[in-house]
């Protein structure tokens, strides 16, 4: 029994032993299964890799492929492709007055077209004076006219000589050129040049020559090709397309579509009378002129336009650039260039024809034929140089520099005093910087205290080296006076100040002139007389107070700053005081100043063609420019 | 005796089990280690395939760009 047992738990433990290992098998067989499922799953995955490779390669391939497409079109288009062929094209244009046709000429007489034109009674001045062959300055009708006379003048087309120069215009009628009816146009430059043109300086005379003689002379001045100067113009064209358009006649279209002879209102209402031929032509209307004919073909155009408003300086300069009608900017090759000067001649006479009736009165007093006495003609010159009156140090009042400043200071908001002191080589001014109105320079020269003018901002420090210890004024003009501030600096130099001995100061004006200015007076005196004309001139000259301030109407001194000296004065003062001294001589008078600001003074007496003996003195006034004026201080400048 | 005989039976049929038994173990050890070894080269070879999906990858992205900078060019010029 116990054997049996002992069998029994035997075969129990080797049961549950069996049972165990089974339960380990089972466990190794799962975890194999299991492994074998993964394995399965990884299998999978690397087919769908495998598959999403070749899916991308080919993608890439063909992508490839487009690139390699793409890139041969690139090359046959652009490097196999062959280049434009750029032909260029040069054309020059001269732009010439028209021709006046004499056939055109309207039948008016004189006083219909006075009576035409409606002008203020006022205007127009008929001087029972005849016109005579030598007179010196035309007589007869003189015309004033305002914007619409000479607009309607225009437009008749009649008879006029243009002549630039006011200086020639008696000149000219002097040849009697035009022995009927000439319209003398004076266009002075430094008036256009100011914006004011010379309208005023219209003047008509008639006279009672056969019309035949005057038409043969109107056939002359209109055959005339006395142009004067011209201005060139570029037109730069650039075609990017094959056209069939001829540029050259499309611009010689566009070019003459405008009017020449055209009369100009400006916005200031000044007279911009074009009588000659003046392209004024905005090279924006020129270019879309242009553009408009060009029509969808690819361009770029570029137009230079050189407008003028002075007489012999171009003034204005525009440029007109376009390029591509889409917007386009790079276009590699223009398939033609045009480059197109076109030269705008300006001429200096222009004359058209009157009818048998214009001047249906008043009857010649002079026959036809009958010779003209010769006159007696003397001329003489006279040259005045004007220069800067000696400092008279006696006239320096005295006073501190700070009681000057007091008086000066009409407005004390304009004077800054600055603590800083200044020192020898200091690149710039410092201490008192006066801000000074127009007032207050007018105080200050009329106290007439040392102050240094000095016409260029750039000098001012090397100026101011010393050369006027303790008290040294600046004035800037030229870049400062541009922004309406003129300075002056006062320098309160310690050192300088210990060794200030104002009195001892050598005072003198200083000869370092920069430039200088012309005056013309031309006198023309008919008879015998005893009148010293030189004396008389340089006497009149003197009266005037040269070191005088010249506003210009703006508030703004600036360069008209009369400190330095500038014969700033109207000519028609001067004119005036030297006619008072001709007393009851028969004469012309002419005075012409450089200052652009003033008119040309004209005087003439009147009845003075029978008289033959005249004198002709051509005056010149050398008026210099100083460019340093130093005055002189008192001891107790700087108490 | 025959009860020893039997015995002895008994024992021989237990070894023949305990031998069958180890057998089955043994194959199953073999699976395991094998399904080991196999799925350590699946995890390599994975690896690889991704790689190159990847360099796939970028290479069609730079075609793409290519192509497209060229196209752009071309139609600018």
């Amino acid at each position: 029994m116990d054997r049996e047992m002992k069998e029994s738990i035997k075969d129990l433990e080797r049961g549950y032993e069996l049972k165990q290992e089974e339960t380990i098998h089972g466990e190794r067989i799962g975890q194999t299964l299991e492994m074998n499922e993964e394995l399965e799953d990884k299998l999978d995955l690397v087919k769908k890799l495998k598959k999403q490779i070749k899916i991308t390669r080919g993608i890439s391939i063909g992508v490839l492929a487009v690139l390699i497409i793409v890139l041969l079109y690139a090359c046959v288009t652009y490097i196999l492709h062959p280049k434009q062929t750029v032909t260029e094209e040069t054309i020059t244009y001269n732009m010439e007055v028209p021709k006046p046709d004499i056939s055109q000429v309207e039948s008016v007489t004189l006083d219909e077209l006075m009576g035409t034109l409606e002008l203020p009674l006022d205007w127009v001045r008929y001087s029972g004076n005849e016109y005579h062959m030598g007179d010196s300055c035309p007589s007869g009708v003189t015309l004033y006219p305002n914007l619409e006379f000479a607009k309607a003048f225009y437009e008749t087309k009649r008879i006029y000589t243009m002549n630039r120069e006011p200086l020639n215009c008696t000149e000219h009628n002097l040849t009697g050129n035009l022995g009927i009816c000439t319209v003398l146009y004076c266009y002075d430059p430094i008036y256009a040049s100011d914006g004011f043109f010379g309208v005023e300086g219209v003047r008509g005379i008639y006279d009672y020559y056969s019309l035949e003689a005057f038409k043969s002379e109107a056939a002359n001045y209109a055959n005339m090709t006395n142009h004067t100067d011209h201005l060139p113009r570029t037109i730069n064209i650039s075609i990017y397309e094959e056209s069939d358009i001829d540029v050259g006649s499309l611009v010689k279209d566009v070019l003459e579509s405008f009017d020449y002879g055209e009369v100009v209102i400006d916005s200031n209402d000044e007279y911009n009378l074009y009588f000659h031929s003046d392209m004024d032509i905005e090279a924006e209307e020129l270019a879309e002129g242009i553009i408009a004919g060009l029509s969808d073909v690819e361009f770029s155009i570029k137009i230079e336009d050189f407008s003028y408003t002075t007489y012999d300086s171009v003034e204005e300069q525009e440029e007109y650039t376009v390029c591509f009608r889409d917007g386009k900017k790079h276009i590699p090759d223009a398939v033609k260039k045009y480059n197109i000067e076109v030269t705008d001649y300006r001429y200096n006479y222009q004359v058209c024809a009157v009818q048998d009736d214009w001047f249906t009165s008043p009857v010649s007093s002079q026959p036809e034929g009958v010779p003209v006495a010769e006159q007696t003609v003397r001329d003489e010159e006279l040259t005045f140089v004007m220069e800067v009156p000696q400092i008279d140090m006696g006239q320096v009042e005295s006073t501190t520099l700070d009681e000057l400043m007091g008086t000066l200071a009409t407005r004390k908001d304009k004077v800054v005093y600055l603590d800083e002191t200044y020192k020898q080589g200091d690149e710039y001014p410092s201490g008192v910087s006066l801000y000074l109105a127009e007032s207050v320079e007018k105080a200050f020269a009329s106290a007439k205290r040392v102050y240094t003018l000095n016409g260029e901002p750039q000098g001012c420090t090397s100026h101011s080296q010393g050369y006027l210890p303790g008290c040294f004024v600046r004035y800037h003009t030229q870049d400062e006076a541009m922004k309406q501030l003129p300075r002056i600096y006062y320098y309160n130099d310690a050192v300088l100040r210990e060794n200030t001995l104002f009195k001892d100061l050598e005072v003198s004006a200083s000869p370092n002139h920069y430039g200088h200015r012309e005056w013309d007076i031309r006198l023309i005196v008919y008879g015998e007389t005893e009148v010293d004309v030189s004396s008389l001139i340089k006497n009149t000259l003197e009266s005037f107070p040269f070191a005088q301030f010249l506003a210009t109407g703006d508030g703004y001194t600036g360069n008209d700053i009369g400190a330095h000296y500038k014969f700033g004065v109207d000519p028609a003062e001067v004119g005036e005081r030297i006619k008072d001294g001709l007393s009851d001589l028969k004469f012309i008078l002419d005075v012409e100043s450089p200052s652009p600001e003033y008119e040309e003074y004209y005087y003439s007496t009147s009845n003075i063609n029978d008289i033959r003996v005249v004198t002709n003195y051509n005056i010149k006034v050398v008026d210099y420019d100083y460019k340093s004026w130093i005055c002189g201080v008192q001891e107790h400048w700087f108490e | 005796m025959d009860r020893e005989l039997e015995q002895s039976v008994k024992n021989l049929e237990r070894g023949v089990e305990v031998r069958d038994m180890e057998q089955m173990r043994g194959t199953a050890m073999a699976q395991t280690l094998t399904g080991v070894l196999e799925s350590g080269d699946v995890d390599a070879e994975i690896d690889s395939l991704r790689k190159k999906l990847r360099n796939a990858r970028i290479q069609l992205a730079v075609f793409v760009i290519l192509t497209a900078g060229v196209i752009v060019a071309r139609l600018l010029l």
